[in-house]
């Protein structure tokens, strides 16, 4: 007999007589099964409970914007993106600065100093980019996305929409211009003291007659700037004309402005409106451009002293004006945010 | 996938003892055999339950238990099991022919890698490219396993130390 049948066979024999205790066999085995499966349960809810846990406390932590603004110095600005151009507007300070189509407005910061900057849009999606400094943000409706902003050099820096946001997409630029720290400071409070000085509006009338908004002072005078040539200005005059009809009797002045207009088409558009105040011509704009007009309709309420106390911009924005009117005849005029 | 308990209870009860009996032959130790045995159903039954019943359940239990022993192996269990291997074997192999109690001895005695493709050439009746591939060995590597593990085998048997010979010269 050679060696492999030899080992064939005393393994089959040993086999043979080593064969288990089946009883019992499988209870253990069942027992086994079961523990295992503990195990892997309590493995899974081990690593489930650490996720749950990340999910809860990450993002608490990643989402509080660091804290900047007003203590350290450093300006806080409201960029709002719409359709079709840009508003800064520089928070504490009154001062404003609007783009739209065929205007580039300029974003004023100090070098090397981070601006803190909450961006907002009026509408659709856009997005605040700025090439020449690798920076882009979404600007999305409803939402504030905050974030520092923090420009080097001094220099300008062109930015733009860097998202299709309708027909005017590419006619949105805008310019960063960074300036040194103390340059800034000085245009700032520069820039404030104009925007809130009292201004004086002055023109000819629809009717011929020269007006100055100096002979209405002491009064609250709202300010309508329109014209012919704006639809929604047109469909906004019904609601104009009802709170003129309400408040001109509380001894509120109004005024419309018929900026970059005819006077046959205003006075046409006057007559149509049914507009019951007078209409002050702008021909040449510069009246809305004193207020920082971009885009129309605009309505300001100046007070008693001749101050921007309010500034309404777009359609709906109208409906809040009677609430405005009130606030400030009662005295409670609240500080309009920019 | 949830499985049919009588279905795989029938297949525990059918293969436990030869599972059994294949780790006793790889080991040398009816312990670590049960703990083979035990894991390798157990395993089984979790791929049963997760993919569906194996096409040859038999076959994927020994590949399971095999692969378990050679991890076990690679971690340096087998130096524990050297010294169990020296221990007299607690078994009682009552009505063992002679011939197979000294064989086995010398199976026992054998390195892991040798006995184990011994084991599973002659017991399992494997073919060696069958082997190669259980152990994860090349093919090569597991000839030469076989044929020296043959050759130490047959040496013990012809030598005077065995127990076969031992008893042999005894009145």
């Amino acid at each position: 007999m050679n060696v492999e049948e030899q080992v064939r066979g005393a393994l089959e024999s040993v086999a043979l007589a080593t064969q288990p205790e089946e009883r019992g066999a499988y209870q253990r085995f069942l027992r086994r099964r079961a523990r295992r499966g503990r195990i892997q349960a309590a493995v899974v809810a081990v690593l489930l409970l650490g996720l749950l846990a990340g999910a809860v406390v990450l993002p608490g932590q990643l989402r509080r914007p660091p804290v900047m603004a007003g203590a350290t110095g450093s300006p806080t600005v409201d960029v709002t993106a719409f359709q079709w151009g840009w508003r800064f507007a520089y928070a504490g300070a009154r001062v404003h600065a609007n783009g739209g189509v065929g205007r580039t407005p300029e974003l004023v910061v100090p070098a090397g100093q981070p601006v803190h900057v909450r961006l907002h849009s009026d509408d659709v999606v856009h997005s605040f980019s700025v090439p020449s400094l690798r920076f882009e943000r979404q600007a999305l409706p409803g939402r504030v996305t905050e974030f520092d902003l923090t420009v080097a050099e001094v220099g300008t820096y062109p930015g733009r929409c860097g998202t299709y946001c309708g027909l005017a997409h590419t006619e949105m630029p805008f310019l960063i211009r960074a300036m040194p720290r103390e340059a800034f400071s000085r245009w700032l409070q520069a820039t404030a003291n104009a925007a809130v000085g009292p201004i004086t509006l002055q023109g000819r009338l629809l009717t011929g007659r020269s007006w100055s908004s100096a002979t209405v002072r002491g009064r609250l005078l709202v300010v309508a700037v329109t014209a012919s040539w704006c639809g929604p200005c047109r469909s906004d005059q019904g609601t104009l004309n009802h709170v003129a009809d309400a408040y001109q009797a509380k001894g509120v002045r109004f005024l419309a402005v018929a900026t970059q207009d005819t006077r046959p088409h205003a006075r046409a558009f006057a007559r149509t409106s049914r507009i019951t105040y007078p209409v002050l011509l702008d021909p040449s704009g510069t009246i809305a451009q004193r207020l920082q007009v971009t885009a129309i309709p605009v309505t300001f309420v100046l007070d008693h002293d001749g101050r921007i106390a309010v500034r309404l911009e777009g359609q709906s924005a109208q409906r809040t004006l009677s609430a405005r009117l009130d606030a400030l005849l009662s005295g409670k005029a609240a500080k309009q945010p920019p | 996938m949830p499985v049919d308990d009588h279905e795989f209870g029938a297949f525990f009860i059918s293969y436990y003892g030869r599972l059994y009996a294949l780790g006793v032959l790889l080991t040398g130790d009816r312990g670590q055999a049960e703990e083979l045995a035990q894991d390798a159903l157990v395993r089984t039954y979790r791929r049963w339950a997760l993919v569906g019943q194996p096409d040859d359940p038999a076959s994927f239990a020994r590949r399971v238990l095999i692969n378990r022993h050679r991890s076990l192996l690679r971690r340096g269990v087998v130096e524990a099991r050297q010294l169990l291997r020296l221990r007299p074997d607690a078994q009682p192999v009552v009505d063992q022919p002679e011939d197979a109690m000294v064989m086995w001895t010398a199976v026992r005695q054998l390195p892991s890698r040798q006995r184990a493709v011994i084991v599973l050439r002659y017991y399992e009746d494997l073919s060696e490219v069958e082997v190669a591939r259980l152990l994860g060995l090349p093919l090569g590597t597991v000839k030469s396993l076989g044929r020296r593990g043959l050759g130490r085998l047959r040496q013990r048997l012809t030598a005077p130390t065995t127990l076969a010979a031992r008893q042999g010269r005894r009145p």
